[in-house]
């Protein structure tokens, strides 16, 4: 069976390829038998099979098809424009959100959850800085001025917690300056720099102990308790 | 950028794997092209599997939709665009024959016919050379038998693409063609069948 399959294969292949069927098959006389009224049959089914699709059946295919073609480009390009209406929503959600931590971060006091960010952010920007010792006697005046702001505030017994919390945090910012540069501060320097840190931590003990509002008063003592820290950068020099 | 157009038109023609990968990119041009190639065999495909010209237009027409609909998954993984097609044209003929609920006859009916040994098939087929008289008889064939046939003869595909679209060796098409024209001979043979 399996030889007769071969040889009727090789018979229709000689047929197809242009060989005459009389001549194809007389190549196969113990097999013709067999094979003849098979070969026969293969061509008539050809022949039964129109050769071609009718010419208005295609057009019509075609049409439908550019149809369906464009359909789709209609639909590609609304999904694209979903895909970038998504990219840009979730572009606009990460700037959100960084700039709420950097908001948040730039008024972290020590203690609060955003202050080792607020201090890591300083200690980059410092690095970065090309004139550090001006970077020193900027961030100097700067908390020098919450100190007095404070200060005011306190007389007028209007105090906030959020001034409080800023007069703080700008003092650690210079102390995470000179962690990184001592050797631009010289000893003239190092004494205004004492000089704050005495004056604010005298305000703080004040407000620890006086302020009208409760929540003030414990917030001042936690960050006097913090302030200690500062010692060790003022006894480093 | 005549030259331009030329020179991609030409590579049209030479590489079935360049049209497909341009029809993937939503090029309309290069799916007419594929269009072209394949219109007759699969509407030959058609004709014979359903035995009635006018549906084989619309389910031809309903192959190639079926295609441009599920183009993005194809991939050139073993089996060739072409296969991929055929594949897609058989599973549509079936889902025809399911839908209008003619159902092909289970093998065993043929072996109950008795052929006419007395008849000269050679002449009986000269009068029974209409395509409904040979689609009538190859209903009665198994469907693996029914596939070879439309393949090789109607659609005209040679034994090895035929092998590709069953899933089968070259050798197992050889001989499942010789089984089906052997058995289509005998029910042809036949003056009824029914």
């Amino acid at each position: 069976m399996l030889e007769e399959s071969r040889i009727l294969q090789e018979c229709l292949e000689r047929i197809e390829a242009g060989e005459a069927m009389e001549a194809a098959l007389s190549r196969y006389p113990e097999y013709r038998e067999e094979i003849e009224p098979l070969v026969h049959l293969a061509l008539a089914v050809k022949k039964g099979v129109p050769a071609e699709m009718p010419a208005p059946a295609r057009a019509r295919t075609l049409y439908r098809l550019e149809g369906a073609f464009s359909a789709m480009e209609r639909r590609r390009l609304r999904r694209a424009w979903i895909v970038w209406a998504l990219r840009v929503a979730a572009a606009l959600l990460v700037v959100i959100i960084v700039g709420s931590l950097w908001a948040t971060q730039v008024n972290s006091a020590p203690g609060k959850p955003l202050f080792p960010l607020r201090v890591a952010v300083a200690e980059t920007r410092l690095r970065l800085h090309p004139k550090p010792r001006r970077t020193l006697e900027l961030l100097l005046q700067i908390a020098e001025s919450r100190v007095a702001e404070v200060e005011l505030m306190e007389k007028r017994q209007r105090v906030d917690q959020a001034s409080i919390f800023q007069m703080v945090g700008a003092t650690e910012d210079l102390m995470i300056a000179l962690e990184i540069h001592p050797q631009f501060a010289d000893e003239e320097f190092m004494e205004k720099v004492r000089k704050l840190v005495e004056e604010e931590r005298a305000l703080l003990d004040r407000l620890a102990r006086y302020a009208f509002s409760k929540r003030t008063r414990h917030n001042a003592l936690t960050l006097l308790k913090l302030s200690q820290s500062w010692e060790r950068v003022l006894d480093q020099r | 950028m005549l030259k331009k157009r030329n020179n991609q038109a030409r590579s049209f023609e030479e590489d079935e794997a360049y049209l497909v990968r341009e029809a993937q990119k939503g090029n309309s041009q290069a799916f007419g092209l594929l269009y072209e190639r394949y219109a007759d065999r699969i509407y030959r495909y058609m004709c014979l599997r359903l035995g009635d010209p006018v549906e084989a237009e619309d389910l031809t027409a309903e192959v190639f939709l079926r295609a441009l609909e599920s183009l993005g998954s194809f991939r050139w993984r073993g089996a060739p665009f072409g296969a991929w097609l055929f594949r897609l044209a058989h599973n549509i003929a079936v889902d025809y024959w399911r839908k209008s609920r003619r159902q092909f006859p289970l093998p065993s009916e043929v072996s109950h016919a008795v052929p006419n040994r007395n008849g000269d098939v050679e002449k009986v087929l000269e009068r029974k050379m209409l395509l409904r008289e040979i689609q009538e008889a190859m209903k009665y064939l198994t469907p693996l038998q029914q596939q070879v046939i439309t393949l090789r003869f109607a659609a005209g595909l040679s034994i090895a693409e035929t092998a590709q679209v069953m899933g089968k060796k070259e050798g197992a098409v050889k001989n499942l063609q010789h089984k089906a024209l052997k058995a289509l001979r005998k029910l042809l043979a036949k003056p009824t069948r029914a």
